[in-house]
């Protein structure tokens, strides 16, 4: 299976809000759409399944158009929401419908994904009600076994809904928009979890965020956006290879400011003789060490890496907007 | 410009016609709503013989009558006094005597009427007339009767050795009772003209209206809830609104339907109980006869047909307006402005309806949207024959059926828009396939 998304273009008058926008995925795994609010990334993603027409481009799964019809695609949209007035189960039910999964099986999977997703209180108030069985006020009980609608949930469970409305049909391409955020860290671990599952499944996983932290955990190819345009592409390790290590974390007993001036390392941020640095590479790292190690400075930690996604998106945004 | 093909747009129809319809009769607000319409409906009929005043004289009955004149225009001899005699004389003494066409109404006594059969080749109806004089002492329930053996022995005599086949073709019956100085006035044309055009207009206003206002909260609902990115995956816009509006037109289509059936309900079980005199003289009177026009089947194909079609024009205008809009606090303004255009095509339609006249008749019968308040009401008063009624329905469904597809393109277009209310250029634009941002 492939899935392929060439020349994407979108503009709205004369101001083009996607420009040109091609990018592979030869196989499952997670590719990651990174941007700056406005960059472009959800319009990408709806024109991606056909919600907004294209100006030029194609979107292609295993060669052939991408559709509904051909493909089982599972979305969890950048703008959460669900009918405030229905019961959660009837909007379920009907999505699941809509997926072309009905009846029995319908019936088990929102089981399943409520269980999953720790909901389950929600959907089925009757059976939390049983733990209230010898409650003295019937109407305590009548209130609680009532279906719950979406706008008696916290925004977090509504987002859960969301997903389990995405994940219903089984997919075999996800496309998540911002899937964490909002979330409080149980629920964001909830929801590691199942996409790290998805991936172990072998799903084609589409994900945009600005959680840098969290892409970085999933994904192996990026794009990022700014501005309408692809600023930089590809797979997330050859790019941090390309920058080479040049973050260094230095923990020492006293302070050593005097020795990494001399070096000429730049610092970052300190605390409590905690620094962060910045180096050109591996020989002015090693330098420094030596430095300490000659100048009797006790050193704790020392720890040379490759810039995060945080900094290489920031660098790389910046460096376009600068360059602009 | 690269589109994605879908050879299936209308997949999925079917399963947002069905959630439609659930979520509509399980909203609490609409029940209630429907409950207290259900209430109304079976109130309506002792509520109004309670209150009105007792139009009816003492004698109400067939057999308080003396003579009864007949002028059967029919041919056929079931009409004839002499059988109509035979019939009656079980439970009444009146005398029947033949009128021909140079009776004079006005030497009608007190306790005489005046029944007079006629085929009206132009409409294809039966107008069966029951008159009485200025003083006469004959209530509603006589002429009623009378009018319903009159009807009977007619019925009987046309049906005779007819098919199944034939029936969609035979004319219809219309009765009316009335006293004989205001029968033939020019008063009484215009008075059954305005409550013919009235009623049927006014009960399709309230259709209209009714469905406009759910189909434009439907989709600024789901527009302002941001439910349709998700929905979009699953289903095609087409296919989303298509399921709306055949969704709330069963919910509507059901509250009217059992609004009537409830009215009915009431009729004969009131009947049972109490004297609903003030209801049959209103029920009998010309305008509510035409009206009705003896709920033949065809003046129930008629008006089902018409208020389909007007509910289809109505219902894409409403999608129209619900689709440039996007927050909850614009259905309120979206949904005036479609109130007010129907309010101003429905006075159109019943201040030309109710001049009468052929031409005006035909004019307003063939012009957009003012036919959907004018045709069938124009057709029941005999202002155009069924070649104009049709030629009417299918320039109505073509309109509809153009606003279907304009409101597909459009809520296609907009489906996904965020913002303030679109002006009429900006959807202009969208029809042209610009995108608006």
């Amino acid at each position: 299976m492939s899935f392929s998304v060439s020349h994407l273009t979108k503009k709205y008058g004369n101001n083009v809000v996607l420009d040109d926008l091609s990018f592979n995925m030869d196989g499952p795994g997670v590719y990651a759409l990174l941007g700056t609010n406005g960059a472009g990334k959800t319009t990408a993603i709806r024109m991606m399944l056909g919600m907004l027409s294209r100006d030029s481009g194609e979107v292609l799964w295993n060669g052939a158009p991408l559709d509904t019809t051909t493909c089982n695609v599972g979305y969890l949209a950048e703008e959460r929401g669900l009918y405030p007035k229905y019961a959660l189960m009837d909007q379920l039910t009907y999505f699941a419908s809509l997926r072309g999964i009905t009846g029995d099986e319908a019936k088990k999977r929102i089981r399943y994904w409520a269980e999953r997703l720790e909901v389950t209180e929600y959907l089925y108030p009757e059976a939390a009600a049983q733990t209230l069985i010898g409650e003295s006020r019937p109407s305590l009980l009548r209130k609680r076994t009532k279906p719950k609608l979406a706008d008696q949930l916290s925004k977090g469970n509504q987002q859960k809904i969301q997903l389990m409305c995405a994940l219903i049909s089984d997919p075999e391409l996800i496309i998540l928009d911002e899937p964490l955020s909002g979330l409080d860290p149980v629920n964001t671990d909830i929801f590691r979890n199942i996409i790290n599952e998805q991936i172990e499944k072998g799903k084609y996983l589409i994900m945009s965020s600005h959680q840098m932290a969290t892409v970085e955990e999933f994904c192996t190819d990026i794009t990022i956006l700014d501005k309408s345009k692809t600023v930089l592409q590809g797979n997330l390790n050859e790019i941090k290879k390309s920058y080479g290590r040049v973050n260094l974390h230095l923990k020492t007993e006293g302070d050593v400011s005097a020795i990494i001036g001399e070096n000429g390392a730049l610092v970052l941020s300190v605390k409590e003789n905690e620094y962060r640095l910045r180096v050109s590479g591996e020989d002015q790292a090693s330098r420094l060490l030596s430095s300490l190690i000659a100048g009797g400075a006790t050193v704790i930690a020392f720890e040379l890496t490759e810039p995060s996604l945080h900094e290489i998106f920031v660098r790389t945004v910046g460096g376009a907007d600068e360059e602009q | 410009m690269a589109q994605m093909k879908n050879s299936k747009s209308f997949e999925g129809t079917g399963k947002v016609f069905r959630f439609t319809v659930k979520q509509f009769f399980k909203s609490r607000a609409n029940v209630i709503s429907f409950v207290i319409l259900l209430l109304l409906a079976l109130a309506s009929v002792p509520m109004i013989s309670l209150f009105s005043s007792r139009g009816g004289d003492p004698m109400t009955s067939l057999s308080d009558l003396e003579t009864v004149y007949v002028k059967n225009g029919t041919g056929y001899d079931e009409l004839s006094p002499a059988s109509l005699s035979q019939i009656t004389k079980q439970y009444s003494d009146v005398e029947f005597f033949g009128a021909d066409d140079d009776f004079d109404e006005t030497e009608l006594g007190k306790k005489d009427l005046l029944v007079s059969v006629e085929y009206n080749e132009e409409n294809n109806v039966f107008n069966i007339d029951v008159l009485s004089s200025k003083d006469s002492s004959a209530g509603i329930i006589a002429k009623e009767q009378l009018a319903t053996i009159v009807r009977d022995q007619l019925n009987a005599a046309r049906f005779v050795g007819s098919g199944y086949g034939e029936l969609l073709n035979v004319p219809e019956v219309s009765v009316n009772s009335g006293k004989v100085e205001d029968y033939g006035k020019e008063g009484k044309d215009f008075g059954v003209s305005f409550g013919v055009q009235y009623g049927y207009s006014i009960i399709m206003m309230m259709f209209c209206m009714l469905s406009a206002s759910y189909i434009i909260r439907s989709v600024i609902e789901e527009k302002s809830s941001k439910l349709v990115d998700l929905m979009l995956v699953s289903v095609k816009p087409d296919s989303l609104m298509a399921g709306k509006i055949l969704g709330v037109m069963t919910c509507v289509f059901t509250m009217i339907i059992s609004f009537i059936a409830a009215i009915f309900l009431s009729y004969f079980v009131s009947g049972l109980f109490m004297d609903i005199t003030p209801v049959k003289e209103i029920i009998t009177s010309p305008s509510f006869s035409k009206l009705l026009g003896g709920f033949g089947f065809r003046t129930v194909l008629i008006v089902l047909v018409s208020a389909l079609l007007g509910y289809l024009t109505f219902s894409a205008i409403s999608g129209i307006f619900g689709a440039t809009s996007s927050s909850l606090e614009e259905v309120e303004p979206t949904n005036t402005a479609v109130v007010f255009l129907i309010l101003f095509v429905y006075f159109i339609a019943l201040f030309c309806g109710m001049t009468g006249g052929r031409v005006m008749g035909t004019v307003i019968s063939l012009v957009p949207l003012v036919s959907v308040f004018s045709a069938p009401a124009q057709f029941v008063l005999g202002n155009i024959g069924l070649p104009v009624l049709i030629l009417s329905w299918v320039i109505q469904a073509a309109v509809a059926l153009g606003l279907l597809k304009l409101c597909s393109k459009v809520y296609s277009g907009l489906v996904l828009y965020k913002g303030t209310r679109l002006k009429l250029r900006q959807v202009f634009s969208v029809l042209r396939g610009k995108s608006v941002s």
